[in-house]
């Protein structure tokens, strides 16, 4: 970011950091940058902006860290809510990650196949294998499917400390439903349908294992939430729409999952 | 006329030509019914001829007649027997609905300029008339705006749809009453938030300042709230309007009073030439006491005026609470611009400066004052690649400072954001 115009740090969140950045002369791609770990990490936002990189001002919302709004040289002011821990993500923000309160770390299918385990990584990753999307069943349970892998996650077993696994979405019981708890703070609980169990990592190390645990545990370390990715919902159109085989149902497909996101 | 015969205005008299052509600049063709055409001109920046912004035809160019009409002219039927007899046009009252401008364009004569003119598949019109954009699904017979839809009728609450041509700047979020947010835009002022409904999407507004309160403001440059009394806002404009005025209300944005002027410039092309006001600030211990910088590189902006000397840019600062400024540039340097400011969150006396690469080149980098911008020093704790300081923010919540910077022509080791835990000192 050669030339950066502005930044603002959320009054709610000091780790949250927005800025714009002007053009350059070798650095085309202008716009508002945002940051949730004081820096490290950049994810640009332009999805419905008119002029995404003629940005004359950018401010936190004093009262939500989850939102900002912006004003543009000729259209105005827009206001956009990203990343919500806990509500619904903006248009568009379909994929998250899953972090956990305790170690501030995400979890992942440690491979590609059915019955992989689910471990914890750092939370700099953020590959496909790291992001989820739900699947809603009803009751407000729903499931937890890999971008990556395509796959569900549930518990081996009915026991305390039985690991958590993939499976694939041909799995559709109760043992790869899950629903929120909600807690106080923006975290909640993920509660397995099945057995009625929250999970956890089992330790803070990277690659350490998720088992399940009891209600009783209800502490940090079973609360979790959802980081949403700006703009991950086109992704995933745009993924199926280059590995989409032609087949008869093509337009069927087309009709009920692309033409809503391209013509919106 | 007289651009158009090369002569000057003064000049003119009543030397008219006895016919004129527009100078017509979009052509568009009902897809469904080539004998339906419509075309459109610029009467304001292509200096071409009004009444009216977009003719159609529907008979294939034998006959033509007004397709929108605005403004004065229609609504006080000027030349109504022409219309009627001699040109046969079907009708001659407004047609055209406007969202918050409607009563300006209802008593204006119709010199905005049409900037496009549009047609989809299924022959409906899109034009945009004084960066407003209006649609007709009807063959041009009404022409209904598009992108900014009201609460309710009457409400003057607005929401927009993402079409907005409006020149969007400030924003002051933080403004002393929960909820309430203030929004500066060029040509059409100050707006605030409708509600506080944070939920809501988009957010409803309504205009505060300048077409709800003819003669106005029309361009903040600006936006300050009184610490103490949120009812109390300030502005200072940089175009149009009062520009260069500080204006004040102290009714929440109902009424406006010029209470100085902060820089002393005649009232001559107060279209084009644009001040770049920026970080207008009360001291929040001492409100009488306000700063406000001009800048002479505005990177963030667009282009304008600088016509200028190089000693009128810079801090301006008043002790009275807006009435009298004075330039306090003691201790900048020469040619530097001065693109924002930063109060110290927990002494407002301490002040920052960013100064961005000057119009000239000159590069000078971040100044701070202990004595409410009065004199200035130069901190030198900065990294030696870093002289364009394009912005400053200091959190409130810990007191550390964040710098943005860089320039278009810069190198990636001049850019950037800095961060400071120590108060600068490293």
């Amino acid at each position: 970011m050669p030339q950066v115009w502005q930044l603002e740090v959320s009054k709610k969140n000091n780790n949250i950091i927005i800025a714009t950045v002007g053009r350059h002369k070798y650095f085309l791609n202008g716009g508002a940058y945002i940051s949730r770990n004081v820096g490290t990490t950049w994810i640009k936002v332009r999805k419905n902006l008119a002029n995404h990189d003629r940005i004359t001002d950018i401010k936190t919302d004093p009262d939500d860290e989850n939102v900002f709004c912006l004003s543009e040289l000729v259209s105005v002011w827009y206001r956009r809510q990203w990343y919500p821990s806990s509500t619904t993500p903006s248009t568009g923000d379909e994929h998250f990650y899953i972090l956990n309160r305790q170690t501030s770390q995400k979890i992942r299918p440690s491979n590609d196949t059915d019955g992989a385990t689910l471990i914890q990584v750092p939370s700099s990753w953020s590959g496909d294998f790291t992001r989820w999307k739900t699947i809603d069943t009803d009751n407000n349970y729903f499931y937890l499917q890999n971008i990556e892998t395509g796959m569900y996650f549930r518990p081996e077993g009915d026991l305390d400390g039985d690991d958590l696994s993939q499976r694939p979405t041909n799995y559709t019981g109760t043992y790869t439903q899950w629903k929120k708890v909600t807690t106080p703070d923006g975290y909640f609980y993920l509660q397995n349908r099945e057995t009625g169990m929250y999970f956890r990592p089992e330790t803070d190390a990277d690659n350490a294992i998720v088992i399940q645990r009891p209600i009783s545990y209800s502490g940090n370390w079973t609360q979790w939430k959802f980081e949403y990715i700006a703009g991950s919902a086109s992704k995933e159109n745009f993924k199926k729409k280059v590995m989409l085989p032609i087949t008869q149902n093509l337009l069927e497909y087309i009709r009920s999952h692309l033409l809503p996101e391209t013509f919106t | 006329m007289a651009h158009w015969l090369g002569i000057d205005k003064s000049t003119i008299g009543n030397t008219y030509p006895t016919s004129i052509l527009p100078t017509y600049n979009r052509i568009v063709i009902n897809p469904s019914n080539p004998q339906e055409i419509y075309i459109s001109h610029n009467v304001k920046h292509d200096y071409s001829f009004g009444p009216y912004d977009v003719w159609k035809t529907i008979n294939g160019e034998k006959n033509w007649f007004p397709a929108t009409r605005t403004g004065s002219y229609w609504s006080n039927e000027t030349d109504k027997n022409y219309w009627n007899n001699v040109r046969n046009t079907p009708k001659t009252s407004i047609n055209t609905k406007f969202a918050h401008l409607q009563h300006e364009m209802e008593i204006r004569e119709e010199l905005w300029g049409c900037r496009f003119l549009s047609i989809n598949s299924n022959g409906d019109l899109f034009i945009s008339l004084d960066q407003r954009i209006l649609k007709s699904t009807d063959h041009g017979a009404n022409w209904p705006q598009i992108d900014d839809i009201e609460s309710s009728p009457g409400s003057k609450i607005w929401t927009g749809k993402g079409g907005s041509n409006l020149p969007g700047r400030m924003m002051l979020v933080e403004t002393g009453i929960p909820g309430r947010k203030l929004f500066c835009s060029g040509e059409h002022e100050l707006w605030k938030s409708a509600n506080s409904d944070s939920n809501q999407r988009p957010i409803a507004i309504t205009q505060i300042e300048v077409q709800v309160n003819p003669g106005g403001a029309h361009s903040t440059g600006a936006v300050a709230v009184h610490p103490t009394d949120p009812d109390i806002i300030y502005t200072v404009q940089n175009r149009q309007n009062h520009r260069d005025d500080f204006r004040k209300s102290t009714d929440g944005g109902a009424t406006w009073n010029n209470i100085g002027e902060v820089i002393d410039y005649p009232n001559t092309n107060l279209s084009a030439d644009v001040m770049h006001w920026n970080s207008l600030l009360v001291d929040k211990n001492a409100p009488n006491k306000i700063i406000v910088c001009l800048t002479s590189n505005p990177v963030s902006e667009v282009g304008g005026f600088n016509k200028l000397d190089h000693g009128k840019f810079g801090v301006y600062k008043s002790t009275n609470g807006g009435s009298t400024w004075n330039l306090s540039n003691s201790g900048l340097p020469e040619g530097g611009s001065v693109n924002r400011m930063a109060l110290f969150p927990s002494n407002d006396n301490a002040v920052y400066a960013a100064l961005n690469n000057g119009r000239n080149g000159v590069k000078v980098g971040l100044y701070r004052s202990y004595d409410s911008a009065s004199t200035w020093n130069k901190i030198n704790t900065l990294p030696a690649d870093v002289t364009s300081i394009n912005n400053i923010f200091i959190n409130p919540n810990n007191n550390d400072i964040y710098i943005a910077c860089g320039s278009f022509s810069g190198t990636a080791a001049q850019g950037g954001i800095w961060k400071s835990t120590d108060k600068a000192a490293t």
